[in-house]
């Protein structure tokens, strides 16, 4: 699925794009060029912030420090850090275990690049590492019970970060604006046309197989994230595999080809549509359960949600 | 400053947990309230200055041991230097919710000999008059400290009385704080006046005399982000009248000392994968006075968190270097002809490094402390202006301190 949206340059809305966290990103911001310019590139600098403190791949990243220290001791860590972490527990007993931010060590077994697939014994000793039960965190500190866990956020950061630049855009006193990091969207505020009048923002959703529009939704606020089985998988003997990874039983999910999550915060946009992903064919009645406003896609081509047309 | 900003940040963890173990709790209303609380996801409330919701009741124990003096300089009198062991005793109490008050009563016992006068012979070396072992001194301080809590910061009032058997002191002061810019900008200030009078055991000159003290401060406190604190401030002391030493011989200072301070601050949570998180503290104060003594002082602190058995405890090596040069009326001279002179040591020129260790260990109802501190001195380390006079009369010293601080609610 694409997200598409609308963009007039004629209302002063100005952009700023560039790569981070593995992503294409968009900034849109409305106002006066030369106050805007400065703080578009801020904001890239925050979401540049957030790649280099949170990123796996960066061996100087908190999250590889944790990953290196907490088996042998506890560790302290800073407010954000501990926000997130908080975050990752609520999101742990609110998908009853299957959001797991210790699952990310499965990607040891499970290559995506290559179309075979692990052994039930490799996967077996992988699942002794992963459980967030088996992470001490009281808030303040965190400790793994043994080593071979880590911790990843990558399900967390893309979305938290939209969130943390539209709210750093706010506090710079923009209103309207839009931030896109790699398809997950944060809305600062609506655009403002002449007066006081204000427009939402057209968030368009595509089918991600052929290419046509599933739904146009406006918003004034908020966000939307995407999951979907199409974005990494492969196919073994003519069986399609995605990269959304069941923590408990270490295979990836089937049922729903892809989700999109309207939520106050795209981070909880972005974990609903993950949890959505992770039920399966239950996805529909859970989302149901949870009140939240979704488009579902099946992987038998059913359309579900509250956002169809 | 920096631990206040760093609690207000720290979410109530708890709180949470409690909200989402009722099961009738959405995920969506759940990770909402926990998205929302990740610092940096809604507009920063900054919330207002607050008395402290419980009492504090503290009990610090110190030790304070000076190393001997140099046997071979010693001329006469004892060579065991002071020993000083002191008592503090704190209540902090909350009074309704805008007003809180510090009671403070230090107990102190002093033993053991002090430098009467130290004079340069032809050989170059300085001979060393030290008085008698002196035998125990009490002194009984007591402090009281109201403060009235605001939106965006705090007044307080301070009234303090302490008495030796040859020395009584009364002070007054009044200090406050406001906050601005979002809190990101505190501003201090205090005044306070002290009125000394001396008895000194055995009559002499500087009985009834009285010393007079007027000090102000200002000083300024700037969270730079989330991580580092920078504190800056500057202080004037005035002292007039009796300013000599009553037990020392030769000894004559002007009645009139005037004192400048400038100090600044650095406060910086790291989280490196050598040392692990923790809060690094660079301080550096720079002095000058009338008497012409100017002293730089630098140190250094590492505070970190940490597990031990399950326990949790703060560690906090520290290392600081402190150098003075010589007060103008510092002499050796046996026969001093000048207007004011002194061969106290302390007025003289020299360098000192102290090696410290702090630890605290946190439980559920108490928190316990330890400090130990080991100062070196020496007429050679000053690096600046270093002086070729020795002078055995500076002093080493260790001291050791235990403490409880134990919260409760009345």
């Amino acid at each position: 699925m694409v997200n598409r949206f609308f963009e007039n340059e004629s209302l002063g809305i100005h952009s700023l794009q560039f790569k981070a966290m593995g992503s294409p990103c968009t900034i849109h911001l409305q106002g006066e060029r030369s106050a805007i310019q400065s703080i578009l590139e801020s904001a890239k600098q925050e979401v540049l912030r957030l790649e280099k403190k949170y990123s796996r791949y960066r061996e100087d990243s908190v999250v590889s420090l944790i990953n290196a220290t907490a088996a042998k001791e506890a560790i302290a860590v800073d407010a954000e850090t501990a926000g997130l972490l908080n975050y990752a527990h609520v999101c742990f007993e609110m998908s009853d275990g299957m959001f797991d931010v210790t699952s990310g060590v499965l990607r040891k077994v499970w290559d995506f690049k290559q179309n075979t697939l692990p052994t039930e014994t490799d996967i077996a000793a992988c699942l002794k590492d992963i459980g967030w039960k088996k992470v001490q965190w009281d808030g303040e500190r965190i400790r793994f019970e043994r080593s071979g866990i880590e911790i990843d956020f990558g399900g967390v950061v893309k979305e938290f970060s939209a969130d943390r630049v539209a709210q750093y855009c706010r506090d710079q006193g923009v209103t309207a604006g839009l931030i896109e990091l790699g398809g997950d969207i944060s809305i600062v505020g609506p655009k403002f046309l002449e007066g006081d009048e204000r427009e939402p923002w057209l968030i368009g959703i595509r089918h991600p197989q052929t290419g046509d529009a599933m739904a146009s939704i406006p918003l004034f606020e908020g966000g939307v994230a995407t999951s979907g089985s199409y974005e990494r998988f492969i196919k073994v003997n003519g069986k399609r595999y995605c990269h959304i990874l069941n923590p408990q039983t270490g295979w990836p999910v089937e049922g729903v080809a892809s989700v999109s999550v309207v939520a106050p915060q795209c981070l909880v946009s972005g974990s609903l549509s993950t949890i959505a992903m992770l039920k399966g064919h239950q996805a529909a009645q859970w989302l149901d359960e949870q009140g939240a406003s979704y488009l579902l896609l099946m992987d038998n081509g059913e359309i579900k949600g509250t956002l169809q047309g | 400053m920096y631990q206040q900003y760093k609690l207000r940040e720290t979410i109530s963890f708890v709180k949470l947990y409690k909200i989402m173990k009722n099961k009738k709790t959405s995920a969506l209303s759940a990770l909402t309230m926990s998205a929302m609380a990740i610092p940096g996801m809604g507009t920063q409330q900054a919330k207002a200055d607050v008395a402290p919701e419980n009492s504090v009741f503290s009990y610090r124990y110190t030790n304070y041991q000076e190393s001997q003096a140099p046997k071979e300089r010693v001329f006469s009198g004892s060579i065991d230097r002071y020993n000083i062991q002191v008592h503090q005793f704190s209540l902090l109490a909350p009074i309704k919710e805008k007003y809180s008050i510090k009671t403070d009563l230090v107990l102190e016992s002093l033993s053991g000999a002090s430098p009467i006068r130290n004079e340069k012979l032809d050989d170059g070396s300085t001979r060393m008059y030290m008085s008698g072992a002196t035998i125990d001194e009490q002194r009984v301080d007591l402090l009281v400290a109201p403060k009235r809590h605001f939106e965006s910061g705090n007044l307080g009032g301070m009234l303090s009385i302490s008495q030796e058997n040859d020395y009584e002191s009364t002070a007054l002061g009044v200090d406050g704080a406001l906050e601005i810019f979002n809190k990101h900008t505190t501003l201090n200030g205090s005044l306070s006046w002290s009125r000394d009078e001396l008895s000194p055991t055995g009559g002499g000159p500087a009985d009834g005399k009285t010393k007079d003290s007027f000090s102000f401060y200002e000083g300024l406190s700037q969270v730079i982000d989330k991580y580092r604190v920078f504190q800056a401030g500057f202080g004037y002391t005035r002292h007039s009248g009796y300013l000599t030493d009553p037990y020392k011989g030769f000894d004559l200072r002007p009645d009139e000392r005037n004192q400048y301070t400038l100090t600044t601050a650095y406060r910086h949570y790291l989280n490196t994968p050598m040392l692990g998180a923790g809060s690094w503290h660079l301080d550096y104060r720079y002095y000058e006075d009338s008497w012409k003594i100017r002293s730089h002082t630098i140190s250094t602190a590492w505070w970190k968190d940490t597990t031990i058995f399950g326990q949790s405890f703060t560690l906090a090596p520290s290392l600081r270097y402190y150098m003075q040069n010589s007060a103008y009326f510092y002499t050796l001279d046996s026969n001093p002809t000048d207007e004011f002179y002194s061969s106290d040591a302390r007025l003289s020129s020299f360098g000192a490094l102290t090696f410290g260790f702090d630890a605290k260990w946190k439980t559920e109802k108490a928190t316990y402390t330890f400090g130990f501190a080991q100062y070196l001195s020496s007429e050679d380390w000053n690096l600046l202006e270093g002086e070729s006079d020795e002078t055995p009369g500076l002093v080493d010293f260790t001291t050791i301190s235990l403490g409880v601080d134990y919260p409760f609610s009345f």
